[in-house]
């Protein structure tokens, strides 16, 4: 009889436990009072649950962020290169559509002038810092020869001194040596530039209330102008056209002072250039006569 | 081949040293502050190699120089042989020179020069020159040159012992 009860007495808290179980499945038991036993135990354990949640999403949100932030610096570098890049470009392109307008306003003056010419670039410079001249990657197997016009839409540079078979050598305009026809295109009055003005004849011209003078190595000076002739400071210099290397009415220079004295013939008008001699990076040759104008 | 700065001096003179005083170096340094390449190449082959490099180098380069000028004397073709003969002599004469008096020397060798350069190009027409622009074309000149030769030299060291003889 003691072991029947021993056994039944073991099944009790089995069958009890079962029944628990049983009865905590269904939702409809969650209001009975066996709830509030459960209640801690399950507070507890969705507290647990929150905080390894929490230190989970934390540690998951702190590895994503870096491994995003490790891209976003490739990214970022990625990005500069490709800045850069695209500035490099864009400097190319400027200096590109700046070469392209003057070598387009260089092609307007070759049309406008209507005589043979060649474009030609400058390499450089004279090798005595005595002279303003350029190098030109032109010579006589390219028509140039000496004493040659040479042009930039602005205005004149020079003459060509030198000439050999693949280069040619420009002297400006303001250097001693050169002489060109010209007028004055307001007033129309003609004489000839010429370069170089010695500097003691600058002298007098200090003193005379008048704007300083550039230095007399950038200055000309424009002879055989009448001394009644209407010439003013600000007055602009074309070429006249009276020697067939240069077209008429290119710009040569701008009138910076005028001397008239009764006892001269003439009058004293200097001239500075009106091109930047050094910024010079493409000119135009003229290499032959004007063309005749064909008949309609 | 046993004077191996000899032969890079001759090689600069040949190929470098027009390209860069008529190409690159007035593109950086405005008119009278580009060093002459020229001068100071035969400067240094007469005072460190002797007369006959010093003549031939000035001969190379005279030729050269004068190619590249709307100059229509043969100036440098003049000028540079006799400084080549100039510094060699005065190199043998002075065997005992150091970094300063080789620098003095080269001053009064620019200026001699330049000088002479701006009285012959007066007297052939090709400039017009009076006490301002020889002074300032002068003083910048012979600044450059010096600035530049001394670097030169003091990088030669001294003269190969038997040289210029």
């Amino acid at each position: 009889m003691k072991v029947r009860r021993r056994r039944s007495a073991r099944w009790i808290p089995a069958v009890l436990i079962a029944a628990v179980g049983l009865f905590l499945l269904f939702p409809q038991t969650r209001n009975r009072p066996l709830s509030l036993v459960e209640a801690p135990f399950v507070w507890t354990a969705s507290q647990v649950t929150r905080i390894t949640r929490g230190a989970t999403d934390a540690v998951r949100g702190t590895w994503s962020n870096y491994a995003a932030l490790t891209g976003v610096r490739e990214k970022l570098a990625e990005v500069e290169g490709e800045r850069n890049h695209l500035l490099v470009a864009l400097s190319d392109s400027w200096e590109e559509a700046a070469r392209a307008d003057h070598l387009s306003r260089l092609l307007g003056l070759k049309k406008r002038v209507n005589r043979p010419a060649v474009a030609a670039r400058v390499l450089g410079t004279d090798s005595s810092h005595w002279f303003r001249a350029l190098l030109l990657d032109r010579g006589q197997f390219d028509g140039v020869a000496a004493g040659d016009g040479v042009l930039v839409p602005e205005g004149v540079v020079g003459r060509v001194a030198k000439v050999t078979h693949t280069t040619s050598q420009v002297l400006s305009v303001h250097n001693r040596g050169s002489v060109i026809p010209a007028r004055v295109q307001r007033s129309r009055h003609a004489g000839v530039l010429v370069g170089g003005v010695r500097p003691s004849a600058l002298e007098d011209l200090k003193d005379d209330g008048g704007e300083p003078l550039p230095p007399p190595e950038v200055l000309m000076e424009l002879k055989y102008v009448q001394r009644n002739a209407d010439v003013v400071a600000g007055d602009t210099v074309v070429t006249s056209g009276l020697e067939g290397h240069f077209p008429p009415g290119i710009p040569i220079g701008k009138v910076v002072r005028v001397v008239r004295s009764n006892a001269e013939t003439f009058l004293k008008v200097y001239v500075v250039p009106v091109l930047p001699f050094g910024a010079v990076e493409e000119v135009l040759v003229l290499t032959g006569e004007p063309r005749p104008v064909e008949e309609p | 081949m046993r004077r191996p700065g000899l032969w890079l001096l001759a090689v600069f003179a040949l190929f470098f040293a027009v390209p860069l005083q008529v190409g690159l170096l007035p593109q950086i340094l405005p008119g009278p502050w580009t060093p002459h390449l020229g001068l100071l190449t035969v400067f240094l082959g007469g005072f460190l190699y002797g007369e006959a490099p010093g003549v031939a180098l000035g001969l190379l380069l005279g030729v050269l120089y004068d190619r590249f000028t709307v100059g229509d004397l043969g100036l440098h073709l003049l000028l540079l042989p006799v400084v080549g003969v100039g510094t060699a002599t005065v190199r043998r004469l002075v065997p005992e020179m150091d970094l300063v008096g080789r620098v003095a020397f080269l001053a009064l060798t620019v200026l001699l020069v330049e000088v002479a350069s701006a009285v012959l190009f007066d007297l052939t027409g090709q400039i017009l020159l009076d006490g301002s622009l020889l002074f300032r074309q002068l003083v910048p000149a012979v600044l450059v040159n010096v600035a530049f030769g001394a670097v030169l030299l003091a990088m030669a060291g001294r003269p190969r012992p038997g040289a210029a003889r």
